[in-house]
């Protein structure tokens, strides 16, 4: 959100403008020529006196300014510092210099770029602003995003043009700012959610023995001890050894909801806004949830245990964290079947016929 | 706060594509706007730009020319009239009202302290005048009368009207663009007039002057411009800009003050180091002339004695001759000054002449008058004429005489000034020279001997191309009869039907003079009358020839000549008037010896015809002039007697009374402002006229797309514009038109209407015709 200490630093022309300057200067010196004039003398004194000395101001000013991008607390926070808001939300960002001299300029540009990192969109844009002596000056800009994801503003280059425009002082800096957009909390209909929710609960109940509630975390080759309901007998027989499921316990019961997010930015965007709407119906108080959403980088299930509102809420901004292209993959129930053979069943939260179906799938 | 997030998060919105997209799926909603501060520090600013550049130039000026005035009066004007100007865009609609608050100052100031405004500011230019003379050296020094005994107070309100004006005019260029070469151009004007003619301004107010300009140069430069929120320019840019991913808040006080503060200093401290290391006073009198000021001194004295005019028509100041040359002029100007100098015993109350050029032979298009050939020389200078009358003279006949010109060239173009009759044609004189020329007046009914009549054709040659219009002309007037009646049938049309001026216009290109002159134009001076009466005359038969020189009138010696004690005998001998007793009422003895300076207002152009009986003779055929040609002066008479009080014109001794005159100034002055309130309140239909002109031009040269919109914009700032502000988009404002009965659809006619507003506005590619049409028809709906 800061931006690190200024680095080198590098001096462009501004040609347009260093024309302007000497046909004012050429101009002096002609009608110098031409009258003979004491006023002329003192003009053009003053002109060639004001290039270099507006060019060190200049360059001397960078040394002093620094930036910050931050948004303004009229958002949800989430923990260490990450914020979100709602789809559809207005969200002010404020951009921000400060300068410790007294030195001063009329035009200061930030290179930003505004994008959304969870679908990696990104457009450049520039903004102009003065920069006060010994003060700071702010500039807002009240956005509303309407995407899911992660938003974020980012500044990686500083220019600072001097009075008369032709010394453009380029000085990089890392300036960033971000927060979450979550779906928003509408109210969903509870038929909506009856028989996927009665159907896991009851193939839960009879495939669940001795209140054995306990998740796959790993496979692993077989060790002398393993009990034999644990190995992976499907695997193993591909395998020239025998391969065990390594379990972690549950405590209580808990519903395991996959999301199989698709790679096409329009239909991930609808199963979000829908599925988030769905998932929050699910939250009872009584019954836990547990979010697994497929890494490509990890080539493994994230899993995001949700208990309640704000929960969920967190793991969507975990599942923001990461581009949607590491989310989706062909091979999503392939991959269930693998890590997690003890699920009999589970829900799956997927795109089907154009409808976004929060359905009960079979694990075998 | 979190409450206040749910409140919005609750309202549905709408997001068409009026928003500006950040990047997909991030629109720019609520604005974007700098911090806001409080806005006193820009507008002080504002106001130091508009007093710096004015009071820095008009009083760069009056410093650089030792001009007393009140200063801090003017200081103190120009200050608070540079802060009410600055205040103006404090808020926008303060803008409008505070404007033709402005405007009307400014009318009722005019009229109020109009004789003080118009002495001072003669007074002024009677010392740029005293300055001007000095440097030109000239003898000619413009003057006018100032009716204000107080000078300096005359000069400060005058200072004070013009940096009101100045400072409204420059307001518009500075605080809504920046605009620095607008601003420049005239304010340095003032500078460079004193500069040219070696008055340099003091160092107080060149710096004011060059920190004021060289600021909103910078301003501009860095975009500072774009300040002004509130304005309707600076929003459309914005956005603009912004859609072009740029966004722009360059409102800063504390910048643009430390800007400010920082040349001010810069400037301060250079002047300072420049005043030690070379002196001003040392400069001004070490440094010569360049080239250039030596190559165009006479070009500005030219300007100066004759203002613009004088520098776009090239008419000759010493004199007025153009030795045939037509067409030219746009405009004569006089400077009155002494071309020659003459002394000798006037002999007649009718009109002299000093003849210089003779025209034979009229070259149309060309337009002008082709100079004699050496076998036509002595015909031209009627030295047969001279000769019977110098034979008659030596033989004593009755009503023969003999006289003595002698003529000093002061100005006056090189070449011979011949009296009637003289055979001293070979006498050139020079400048600076003086000739005697020895003449013989032509006073007698009869001539020793009848002269040769003019053996040579050319004396009624026209040009092809004149021929068609001078037949028509003389058909269309009927002339007819001998000489002498064709002669007074022309003058009596000319006079009647052709008006005399001085400002004809310049004859155009590739139109022929004389003809442009009988078709058209129908209206110029000696010149005109001179040439068309020459072709006309001798399409009637009778010999003519145009003749340039200078014209002496019998009263205007009279009045402005000075009595000498040269010997009369020596100038004029056989004294023998016809009518004398005439003469004797306007003219001074005949036995004195008169000194005349004539000018170019003296320069003249007439005809002369052949008379069998006495050879070839003046005739005159321009008309005289009219009260109100003498009254057109040049255009800066003109624009002088913007300020001229009708009351005042009786003169300083009418009006010496400072109090007398600002009350009868007040009073003369009511009128005048109800006038002015009348013209204002004619400025605003004639304004809304302008505006529907330019609208319907647009419209005319829209696309279909740009058509739509112009008809729904214009629907909606003729209704709603407050509230449909709010409405951030065309759905919402289409809304709020159904809403208040302006357009009457339903609900899909509606959306569809919207939608095709969207397509105008955002898709690329022009509507389709049939979505205009129906998008039309549904905006045509009339309203309840």
């Amino acid at each position: 959100m800061h931006n690190k200490a200024a680095s080198p630093k590098k001096v462009r022309l501004s040609f347009l403008h260093l024309a302007a300057f000497l046909f004012v200067y050429l101009g002096n010196i002609l009608l110098f020529l031409a009258l003979r004039g004491y006023l002329f003398i003192v003009i053009g004194v003053i002109l060639t006196v004001l290039v270099p000395l507006s060019f060190l101001v200049v360059w001397k000013l960078a040394d002093f300014v620094t930036g910050t991008i931050f948004m303004e607390k009229d958002t949800v926070s989430i923990q260490n510092n990450e914020f979100a808001v709602r789809q559809k939300d207005d969200i002010c960002v404020i951009f921000s210099i400060r300068n410790k001299s007294l030195l001063c300029t009329l035009r200061g540009t930030w290179i930003f770029t505004a994008g959304n990192a969870f679908y990696g969109t990104s457009d450049r844009h520039m903004l102009l602003l003065p920069v006060p002596p010994r003060g700071d000056k702010q500039f807002h800009m009240t956005v509303t995003v309407t995407e899911l994801g992660r938003v974020v503003f980012a500044c990686r280059e500083f220019i600072l043009t001097d009075l008369l425009g032709i010394f453009m002082v380029h000085t990089a800096c890392d300036m960033e700012c971000s927060l979450y957009v979550l779906p928003r909390q509408d109210d969903i209909a509870s038929s909506e959610l009856p028989d996927a929710y009665s159907g896991t609960a009851e193939l839960s109940e009879s495939q669940h023995k001795g209140s054995d509630y306990s998740e796959v975390t790993d496979i692993r080759t077989y060790q002398p001890g393993d009990r034999p309901r644990d190995i992976h007998w499907k695997l193993s027989a591909r395998q020239p050894e025998l391969m065990v499921k390594e379990r972690t316990a549950l405590a209580g019961s808990e519903r395991v909801v996959l999301i199989a997010l698709p790679p096409e930015k329009t239909a991930a965007e609808k199963l979000l806004a829908e599925g988030y709407r769905k998932i929050h119906g699910l939250i009872t108080g009584q019954t836990f949830l547990r979010l697994l959403v497929w890494d490509n980088h990890s080539f493994s299930f994230a899993s995001h245990s949700c208990a309640s509102a704000a929960e969920l809420d967190t793991a969507f901004c975990a599942i923001f964290r990461t581009d949607l292209q590491a989310h989706s993959s062909q091979m999503i129930q392939q991959y269930m079947r693998n890590c997690y053979p003890q699920l009999d069943s589970y829900l799956c939260l997927a795109q089907k016929e154009d409808a976004v179906q929060l359905e009960v799938c079979v694990n075998d | 706060m979190i409450d206040k997030m749910r409140k919005r998060s609750g309202r549905e919105k709408t997001f068409s594509q009026e928003s500006i997209a950040l990047s997909e799926g991030i629109y720019l909603s609520g604005g974007f706007f700098g911090k806001r501060e409080t806005r006193w520090t820009d507008f002080f600013v504002r106001a130091f730009f508009l007093f710096a550049i004015i009071t820095g130039s008009l009083g760069g000026m009056l410093s650089a020319f030792d001009i007393a005035y009140e200063k801090g009066g003017f200081f103190i004007a120009a200050l608070l009239v540079s802060l009410y100007c600055a205040s103006l865009y404090l808020s926008p609609r303060w803008e409008n009202a505070g404007y033709i608050l402005l405007f009307g100052l400014v009318l009722y100031a005019g009229q109020g302290l109009q004789t003080y405004i118009s002495s001072g500011f003669y007074g002024i230019l009677n010392d740029i005048s005293a300055a001007a003379t000095s440097f030109f050296e000239t003898s000619a020094q413009i003057s006018y009368a100032e009716q204000v005994e107080n000078h300096s107070l005359a000069i400060s309100v005058a200072m004070c009207y013009f940096a009101l004006i100045g400072c409204s005019i420059a307001n518009g260029l500075i605080s809504h663009r920046m605009h620095c070469l607008p601003i420049l151009l005239p304010s340095s004007f003032f500078l460079l007039v004193p500069v040219y003619l070696e008055h340099e301004p003091s160092a107080g107010y060149a710096i004011l002057y060059t920190a004021g300009i060289l600021t909103v140069y910078v301003f501009r430069q860095n975009r500072y411009q774009m300040q002004n929120v509130n304005t309707k320019p600076y929003r459309k840019s914005v956005y603009k800009a912004a859609k072009k991913h740029r966004f722009s808040d360059s409102f800063c006080g504390r910048a643009a003050a430390g800007a400010l503060l920082g040349i001010l200093l810069l400037c301060c401290v250079i002047c300072g180091i420049v005043e030690l290391v070379l002196p001003k006073n040392a400069y001004v009198t070490a440094h010569s002339r360049s080239a250039f000021k030596l190559h165009t001194m006479d070009t500005m004295e030219n300007f100066y004695l004759l203002g613009v005019m004088g520098l776009i028509n090239f008419y000759p100041t010493t004199g007025g001759l153009v030795n045939g040359r037509l067409g030219g002029v746009n405009s004569v100007r006089l400077d009155y000054e002494t071309d020659l100098t003459l002394e000798f015993v006037p002999y007649t109350y009718d009109r002299m002449y000093l003849k210089t050029f003779v025209g034979a032979q009229y070259r149309p298009y060309a337009n002008n008058w082709s100079i004699l050939d050496d076998t036509l020389r002595a015909d031209a200078w009627n030295e047969e004429t001279a000769t019977l009358l110098m034979e008659g003279y030596a033989a004593t006949v009755p009503d023969h005489a003999r006289g003595v010109m002698k003529i000093q060239n002061v100005a006056a173009p090189a070449g011979v000034y011949l009296p009637y009759y003289s055979t001293d044609t070979d006498k050139i004189l020079r400048h600076g020279m003086a000739l005697e020329y020895t003449f013989y007046p032509l006073l007698t009914e009869q001539l020793v001997k009848k002269p040769a009549p003019p053996d040579n054709g050319i004396w009624l040659d026209i040009p092809a191309e004149n021929r068609t219009v001078i037949a028509d002309f003389c058909r269309e007037t009927g002339l007819c009869g001998s000489t002498q009646e064709i002669i007074s049938q022309l003058r009596d049309y000319f006079q009647q039907n052709f008006p005399y001026t001085l400002s004809p216009g310049v004859t155009p290109r590739r139109k022929d003079f004389v003809n442009y002159f009988l078709t058209e134009k129908k209206k110029g001076y000696c010149a005109h009358y001179a040439s068309a009466a020459v072709l006309i005359l001798r399409y009637m038969g009778i010999p003519a020839r145009y003749v340039e020189g200078y014209a002496v009138d019998a009263m205007e010696v009279a009045q402005d000549g000075t009595l000498t004690d040269l010997d009369a005998a020596q100038y004029y001998d056989r004294t023998s008037i016809r009518s004398s007793n005439t003469a004797s009422e306007i003219l001074p003895q005949q036995a004195s010896v008169i000194s005349y300076d004539v000018s170019d207002g003296n320069a003249h152009a007439w005809v002369e015809v052949y008379d069998e009986n006495f050879g070839w003779r003046p005739v005159e055929l321009t008309p005289y002039q009219t009260e109100e040609d003498e009254n057109r002066g040049s255009i800066w008479d003109m624009f002088l007697r913007l300020f001229q009080n009708d009351d005042a014109q009786g003169g300083a001794e009418s009006e010496t009374d400072g109090e007398a005159a600002l009350a009868g100034a007040i009073q003369t002055s009511t009128f005048g402002f109800a006038v002015c309130l009348v013209l204002l309140l004619m400025v605003l239909p004639v304004r809304l006229l302008v505006i529907k002109c330019i609208w319907h031009y647009r419209y005319s040269r829209a696309d279909r797309s740009e058509k739509l919109l112009m008809r729904y914009r214009r629907i909606v700032r003729r209704h709603f514009s407050r509230q449909l502000s709010a409405a951030k988009n065309f759905e919402e404002q289409a809304a709020l038109l159904v809403q208040n009965g302006v357009l009457r659809m339903e609900d899909a006619t509606l959306q569809s209407l919207v939608g095709t507003l969207n397509q105008a506005a955002y898709a690329p590619g022009e509507l389709s015709e049939e979505a205009f049409a129906e998008a039309v028809r549904c905006l045509c709906q009339p309203a309840k």
